[in-house]
């Protein structure tokens, strides 16, 4: 299968910084999405950081297989060795930026949140840390493959609060997990099998802050996706308030036996 | 209609009355308030209004930040007897209309909102989320012991048995991904001439395991239907990839705590 990926962000119509980060890295098959916190610059130092800290681990040990394998944290054997990698990466991303959020006081308690996919030739590794999402599109329904860490979803999880509640909950902006904050940071990992047709899409929660599940999707279809579907989904997030930094990722799978690119 | 009461280490250095907003703080002369020392901003904070009746705090992208009876803070409403401190300097805040006319705190949900600007994300540490999540559920009348008892999960434990074409074996599907064909990298080796290196791959999802097609001439056949995309699988499908005939079995299993 190929696949064909985008991403753009955009500062919102409330902040005047911009402190997420995403990167789409063809050859490696990775794309990744962060959402950075921490104010005046910190927030955008803590996502720069994470994002090129996971990138770099993961090309090293996921794509060029003659580097010696390091021994990978809390290895699981459920999950494939790419996915095992692309969860270091994490942890990795987690001990740069609480090292440096401790060397200057200006960068004290930065932190950040990761939505991100490893693509291999049938097969998608999900990953994620706070509240930035992941979404399937499949048969023309829309499904979160990741799990928020926000104390909201905890509450849901707990069965005190249901999804509806959650929604309008403060608690939704509570994160109980981030990058770059504690020494030990909680991952959730998925691992699919992919279809043709299958349309990823990877955001931070200035567009999840504004729109429902079922209303992505409805503009997602709108056209054909592509560069301009992001550009949209942009601008409706703006159009609702644009409350904080929106960054969207789109992913497209087909299957292309003229034109295999090779993994 | 408010006051401002300027001080500089407990010493009142003057008092300004507004009756229109917004009203700015800073170091540079064009703003309402003006405060000459090199720990405040240019333009470092501003005093909007807001629907219906509130005082907002707004920090203009300050240097050192714009604190609010101690938290530091991006725009938050400001009530009577607030301290604002821009850089060295604390402002008192005095609400001049009368008790009618204003907000009280308690409207605002101020309890949360202390804990970062409204709308921001926040990260508390973990002594604090377990406070606030013991708070949220005593108010809606859930007990302690209740939230002990972990939510149940429901788990799918599913195997295949090989049949024929392959060692006779049951092999427990305990990855998220099992890859089934000719490669020796597949989990389930499967024979056959038109055989795809990965032929096909199981998936365990939330709800059970799922058969997709992956490549090669030969599709996978599910009770003796072929499959091109995905199928999701039932307890005792016959399974028939190239000469591989398998038995896929499922069954459910309660588990307590978390299961990611």
């Amino acid at each position: 299968m190929i696949f064909q990926a985008w991403a753009r962000t955009d500062v919102g119509k409330y902040r005047t910084l911009n402190e997420d980060c995403h990167l789409v890295d063809a050859d490696n098959g990775l794309i990744l999405v962060f959402d950075g916190m921490g104010g005046h610059l910190a927030g955008e130092v803590a996502s720069r950081l994470a994002m090129e800290t996971m990138a770099e681990f993961y090309k090293r040990y996921a794509g060029n297989r003659t580097e010696v394998v390091p021994r990978l944290d809390n290895y699981d054997p459920a999950f494939s060795y790419h996915c095992n990698v692309l969860r270091h990466a994490v942890f990795e991303a987690n001990r740069v930026v609480l090292e440096k959020s401790l060397q200057t006081q200006q960068l004290s308690g930065m932190g950040s949140t990761v939505a991100g996919m490893a693509i291999r030739e049938f097969t998608v590794s999900t990953i994620n840390v706070g509240d930035s999402r992941i979404y399937l599109i499949r048969n023309n329904m829309i499904e979160q493959i990741s799990i928020d860490h926000t104390l909201a979803n905890d509450q849901v999880e707990r069965g005190v609060m249901t999804p509806e509640e959650a929604y309008d909950s403060d608690l939704r902006h509570v994160l109980s997990s981030v990058i770059g904050v504690d020494t030990e940071v909680q991952v959730h990992v998925d691992e699919l099998s992919l279809l043709p047709a299958d349309i990823f899409l990877l955001c931070t929660d200035g567009l999840t802050a504004v729109m429902k599940d079922d209303e992505i999707l409805t503009e997602i279809r709108k056209t054909e996706v592509g560069p301009e579907t992001l550009d949209r989904l942009i601008d409706e997030a703006n159009r609702r308030g644009g409350p904080d930094n929106v960054t969207v990722a789109l992913v497209v799978v087909s299957d292309n036996s003229a034109a295999r690119m090779k993994f | 209609m408010f006051k401002l009461v300027l001080k500089f280490q407990d010493s009142v250095l003057e008092e300004l009355t507004f009756e229109k907003t917004p009203v700015t703080i800073g170091r540079r002369f064009d703003n309402d308030v003006v405060i000459d020392n090199m720990a405040v901003s240019g333009h470092h904070a501003a005093i909007e209004e807001e629907e219906p009746n509130f005082y907002v705090l707004v920090d203009l992208e300050s240097l050192n930040g714009t604190f609010l009876n101690e938290a530091k803070v991006s725009r938050e409403k400001i009530f009577d007897g607030d301290t604002i401190i821009v850089g060295k300097h604390a402002l008192s805040f005095v609400d001049l209309r009368p008790e009618s006319e204003r907000p009280a705190p308690e409207e605002s949900g101020r309890g949360l909102k202390d804990t970062g600007a409204y709308r921001d994300t926040v990260v508390l540490d973990t002594k604090a989320q377990q406070e606030l999540l013991a708070k949220q559920a005593a108010a809606k009348g859930i007990s302690e012991a209740q939230l002990a008892e972990k939510p149940k999960k429901i788990d799918f434990a599913g195997s295949l048995t090989i049949i024929s074409g392959g060692t006779p074996q049951i092999i427990d599907l305990n990855k998220r991904l099992i890859r089934l064909g000719k490669s020796a990298d597949c989990e389930v080796k499967c024979s056959g001439l038109l055989v795809g290196k990965t032929a096909a791959l199981i998936n365990k999802r939330p709800n059970g395991f799922f058969l997709a097609y992956a490549e090669g001439l030969k599709k996978p056949e599910v009770n003796g239907q072929s499959v091109s995309t995905q199928i999701q699988l039932q307890d005792g499908d016959e399974i028939v990839i190239g000469n591989t005939h398998m038995t896929f079995n499922v069954h459910e299993e309660i588990t307590r705590g978390n299961a990611s």
